[in-house]
């Protein structure tokens, strides 16, 4: 079995519409996460503010 | 995943709203041949319903993941274990 180097631990809680709004221990600032652009298009959802999607934080962090 | 959950319950007019639900999610990152991965993402949902409403939470939960782009998008490559506990009205 694998040495554990680090636990991410993160709380999650839903404002409104799709917008989620993540704290990530250790760091005072939240992390949102919405939709916009063609993944709102395919959701059909019309939301108060934009976000960026959870698919978009993926395909940044994998390339960062 | 939450966000897909919670579109899922919705369907069973369960609302999922600011300080009704919440996700405490735990990530793992392992040293795998000096490499660092995150080998298991845990999702442990605490929800805030009615007792009436826990047949159609679990059903949600039983559901939802195989919509969850997110997690669709990873599967294969980290394992992800959801658990779900129920918070009474």
């Amino acid at each position: 079995m694998a040495e554990i180097i680090h636990t991410s631990r993160i709380t999650i809680t839903r404002d409104r519409g799709p917008v989620r709004i993540a704290h990530i221990e250790g760091f005072s600032e939240p992390v949102f996460y919405g939709v916009h652009g063609g993944i709102q298009k395919f959701y059909k959802v019309d939301p108060i503010e934009e976000h960026a999607a959870t698919l978009d934080h993926i395909v940044g962090a994998v390339s960062a | 995943m939450m966000g897909t959950f919670a579109s899922v319950l919705a369907t069973k007019k369960i609302r999922t709203h600011t300080d009704r639900f919440r996700a405490d999610v735990e990530g793992d990152i392992e040293n795998v041949d000096g490499v660092l991965k995150i080998t298991v993402i845990r999702v442990h949902y605490v929800l805030k319903l009615s007792h009436e409403e826990e047949n159609d939470a679990h059903w949600a939960m039983e559901n939802y993941i195989e919509k969850c782009p997110a997690a669709m998008s990873v599967t294969g490559c980290i394992r992800i274990e959801h658990s779900l506990e129920f918070d009474s009205e």
